[in-house]
């Protein structure tokens, strides 16, 4: 089959080759998701955010066995159906933003500086911070943040789209939650806050605070997604 | 000696081998690392918490599907047809329920310079991107959006932790797939309007594509609200 020697050498050297490529690409490909080369920093974010969502869980599940109990006694009882339903509705509304809600939580404050840009991205960053830190509610310069909130930039560097207006300096981001726990979940070493203050200069404010306000939004309505039964 | 062309490949061949053996070496060294040891624990906890959170969401899932059937039978008193009406709209807008419409389906993934890079970060997508498209998709008015099929809502975290995106506090692999149900040209001018136009020009394998029918499942997690109560109108 081969005429000459150096075709056999040439062969096995390419099979080889090609061999210890493809173990090296399944290496890296492993690497990049596996838990085991991580850093004892990040396990323990991990770790950690995965608790609290554990006891979140929890309680969402006990919500709904306490939902489900009321609606199977409450065959004849309209009151006790009702209470079940009522509580359903509270919930999914704060969740909608289209209830006003008040409680403790933080206040950030963003003055006018001008030597330093802070814009929609470092916006949109510090909401999924709080998101993660466990706010429950959030509102931006007094509107309230849904599922279709969203920021873009403006050709001024002063501005901010959100939704369908213009916001300005200063920004003031207000969240409800635990305040000492939302105040320690965004001021991680390195994180957003951590650079926008350090690197950045960015003179932010944070403050917590016993009890805030936050406004309704109106509902948003569905035009292209439709729900599936099964 | 005479040289001839194929002692050119061979030596190509060598070198290549040589290096590429080095390197995959340097990769399995490190499993032995003692840092990996130490880990050990945390990745354990880690796994054994991941299992028992999943076991929730499937339980909240179930809930969820009786307390929707008893809701749909006859069950609940027929005064409470408006508020039962109420719910399924909560439901619907809240991504409690699958659902499905026009939309489009976005593809990111890491580019193949990260797998051999010394600092493969400039190569892979990070979170950010992820979070910025979201942005960009619900400016275009998108009204359900999911990645990898975890639903994102209000409350949805999308971070990372070392190389590794997050959503919902799930753990993701690329490629990362993002599919949003809405306008379809809509949806597909603000993605190449924004984070997705330069994650094109960074030269990262990405794909857009308009679809009629997408599908997108339910959100899995909790609303938890310990701390906003609602202040109802009208209340003294």
């Amino acid at each position: 089959m081969f005429k000459k020697k150096w075709q056999l050498t040439l062969t096995i050297a390419f099979a080889s080759l090609g061999l210890l490529l493809s173990l090296q690409l399944r290496a890296h490909k492993a690497q990049v998701n596996d838990l085991n080369s991580q850093s004892s920093d990040t396990l323990a974010v991990i770790a950690k955010n995965l608790n609290t969502k554990y006891y979140q869980l929890i309680q969402e599940v006990w919500d709904l066995r306490t939902q489900r109990k009321l609606l199977e006694q409450s065959a004849s009882q309209n009151k006790t159906a009702l209470e079940a339903m009522a509580m359903e509705q509270q919930k999914l509304n704060i969740a909608l933003g289209t209830v006003p809600v008040e409680g403790p939580g933080l206040i950030i404050t963003v003055p006018e500086n001008s030597e330093n840009y802070f814009g929609s991205q470092d916006t949109i960053d510090i909401i999924n911070e709080l998101w993660n830190a466990g706010a429950e509610a959030v509102s931006v310069n007094g509107w309230r943040i849904s599922n279709n909130t969203f920021f873009l930039p403006t050709n001024e560097l002063s501005t901010i789209i959100m939704n369908d207006h213009k916001i300005s300096y200063p920004y003031v981001i207000k969240a409800i939650g635990q305040p000492v726990a939302l105040d320690k979940g965004i001021s991680i070493p390195s994180g957003i806050i951590d650079n926008l203050k350090s690197i950045y200069k960015i003179p932010l404010e944070i403050k917590q605070v016993d009890k805030l306000g936050l406004p309704a939004i109106s509902s948003p309505k569905f035009k292209y997604a439709f729900l599936v039964k099964d | 000696m005479k040289l001839h062309s194929w002692h050119l490949s061979i030596t190509l061949v060598c070198l290549l081998f040589g290096t590429l053996f080095t390197s995959n070496l340097k990769t399995h060294l490190q499993e032995y690392n003692p840092m990996v040891a130490r880990n050990k624990t945390l990745v354990n906890v880690i796994n054994t918490q991941e299992q028992k959170n999943r076991e929730l969401e499937s339980e909240i899932a179930k809930i969820r599907k009786e307390i929707e059937a008893y809701h749909a039978s006859a069950g609940v008193p027929s005064g409470l047809e408006p508020v039962k009406k109420d719910l399924e709209r909560l439901h619907l807008l809240t991504g409690l329920t699958d659902v499905r419409g026009p939309g489009v389906i976005i593809t990111l993934d890491d580019q193949e310079k990260a797998r051999m890079a010394k600092e493969p970060e400039y190569y892979l997508i990070h979170y950010s991107s992820i979070l910025y498209i979201v942005n960009d998709l619900r400016a275009a008015g998108a009204e359900a959006i999911s990645v990898n099929g975890d639903r994102v809502v209000s409350t949805t975290d999308i971070r990372c932790a070392g190389n590794i995106i997050l959503v919902n506090t799930h753990r993701l692999a690329p490629p990362y797939v993002i599919h949003a149900v809405g306008s379809p040209q809509r949806l597909e001018f603000a993605a190449r309007a924004g984070e997705y136009n330069s994650l094109e020009q960074q030269k990262f394998p990405v794909t857009l594509e308009k679809n009629q029918n997408i599908a997108i499942p339910a959100y899995k997690g909790s609303y938890a609200f310990n701390y906003a109560t609602p202040l109802k109108e009208g209340k003294q």
